[in-house]
């Protein structure tokens, strides 16, 4: 890890409000304190409990959030994009012009999508229904479709919120499949998921965040011995950090 | 002022949500032809024949304002609300948020588009044939796109924040229609009117219009220059409105 670091948060902040009365508002605090840094090709998973700020933090990534507080830096050139199922899908389009809007909306160039085309359709196996309007779509085929696009866009950080299976089994197998060899190509990627062994197969380094706060980052194992055997743990870490 | 893919995503947003009018109903887009005109029977019904206005090609001037006014309430109305539309897809993904509005304004505009041309052959074959003054009209027709797109980008922006505005605005349009000139001629009005009247943009830009769509003389052009400063003026704020708040519209919880 002698590399530079191509994202670091320092002691990042963000809070969202609350609206109490009619003109005040209180701010919450989705992340309070949070420090990560992020090289180039590795795998950085994030683990916490419900409501820790994992998804904010995710957001925060992909450029959709800003910060309140603390600060941020991107090398240029890199952006970050959610592993995002069905974007921007109209049910009046085709299959195919869904295909297009929803590559352009996650990034692609159009150079891009026009390349990959082929290859999404061949992946999503709805090849002949491809010029059929979405609404035509039953529920599976519309997941596959939105699984392919997403799954073969290329941004230069890949940001998975919770690693699922879509569609029928086999689909479901085969799209896991899919985020797996994703996650193991020099791909950098960001991913958050409550799958510890998941993580621990897939993951170089954990961040591991509770109420808002970075308590921990470091190799997998590390990590992921002091969060599975939290409890009492979590407040007093809290407090070493500070 | 709005980037390349900020523009490559309004353009193709629009283009599909065209797309998307023409499969929902089952006359596709004859809608865009006959929705415009049932609007327009309504109005020559009310105005024409129960109001009585029956001074001579009083069908022609009232239709030359309806056009135009639609062109503005529909445009502005949806775009006013469009970052609330598109709530979902501005927490997923990241969106330039000019996109937004400029969607309504592009499918909007080109379906104003549409209308003017079968309103101009309806002229036409009324005796009002194109003259030398048309040469004013896309200067004309260029500064009513930038007072709607001035209108849709400022509201756009702080709606999220004020949702009630949408509902003042129904009622501002309401009334904006009454006095704008669009089933009266501000000639007509008396002389102690005028001033105030005429100081409505809509009355200027819907005058000016329709007078040279009707071979009237073309009055003085320094009113639109003016409206033209002002929407520039308000675009810029509009804009920097939506940049600076670019990633505040994500964290509301709408």
């Amino acid at each position: 890890m002698t590399e530079n670091p191509i994202v670091r948060l320092d002691h990042v902040g963000l809070y969202y409000s609350r609206r109490s009365h009619f003109f005040r508002s209180t701010p919450f605090w989705a992340l309070e304190d949070v420090s990560l840094e992020l090289c180039r090709g590795e795998t950085l998973g994030v683990i916490g409990r419900n409501g820790a700020g994992k998804s904010t933090l995710l957001r925060i990534l992909a450029g959709i959030l800003k910060p309140d507080r603390g600060s941020i830096y991107i090398e240029k050139g890199i952006f970050g994009s959610l592993l995002s199922l069905q974007v921007g899908f109209v049910p009046y389009l085709t299959g195919r012009e869904n295909l297009v809007l929803s590559g352009l909306l996650l990034g692609a160039s159009k150079r891009e999508i026009k390349q990959k085309m082929d290859t999404i359709i061949d992946y999503s196996e709805i090849a002949s229904f491809i010029d059929e309007p979405l609404r035509t779509y039953s529920t599976g085929m519309k997941a596959r479709l939105g699984f392919s696009i997403a799954i073969h866009m290329e941004p230069p950080i890949l940001l998975i919120d919770e690693v699922l299976g879509v569609g029928d089994a086999d689909f479901a197998a085969k799209s896991l499949q899919s985020i797996k060899d994703r996650i193991l190509s020099d791909q950098t990627v960001v991913i958050v998921s409550h799958n510890t062994n998941f993580m621990k197969q897939v993951c170089q380094r954990l961040l591991w965040v509770e109420d808002g706060v970075s308590l921990m980052q470091g190799p997998t194992e590390a990590v992921l011995e002091q969060y599975l055997a939290k409890g009492g743990t979590v407040r007093q870490l809290k407090k070493n950090n500070a | 002022m709005i980037g390349n893919r900020a523009l490559l995503l309004s353009y193709h947003k629009a283009w599909a949500d065209l797309k998307a009018e023409t499969e929902r109903y089952f006359a596709g887009f004859a809608w865009w032809f006959f929705e415009p005109i049932l609007h327009m029977v309504t109005n020559y019904v009310v105005f024409s024949l129960l109001l009585g206005h029956n001074e001579d090609n009083y069908v022609a001037f009232l239709l030359c304002g309806l056009v135009l006014w639609r062109w503005i309430v529909a445009t502005v109305t949806e775009g006013a609300g469009s970052l609330l539309t598109e709530k979902w897809l501005i927490q997923q993904v990241y969106v330039p948020k000019t996109v937004m509005p400029s969607v309504s304004l592009f499918t909007h505009t080109f379906k104003f588009f549409l209308v003017l041309m079968v309103l101009m052959i309806y002229l036409w074959f009324n005796g009002f044939s194109p003259t030398w003054d048309y040469l004013y009209l896309p200067y004309f027709l260029l500064v009513f796109f930038l007072v709607i797109m001035s209108m849709s980008f400022l509201l756009s922006s702080v709606v999220p924040f004020f949702p009630d505005i949408r509902m003042l605005l129904d009622h501002f349009f309401r009334l904006a229609f009454f006095l704008s000139g669009i089933f009266f001629s501000g000639d007509n009005l008396p002389a102690k009117v005028k001033p105030i009247f005429y100081l409505n943009p809509f009355a200027h830009l819907i005058e000016l219009t329709r007078d040279v769509l009707l071979n009237k003389e073309v009055g003085s052009l320094m009113p639109l220059h003016i409206i033209l400063l002002g929407a520039l003026f308000v675009l810029a704020i509009g804009v920097s409105l939506l940049k600076k708040f670019d990633s505040a519209y994500a964290k509301i919880s709408f």
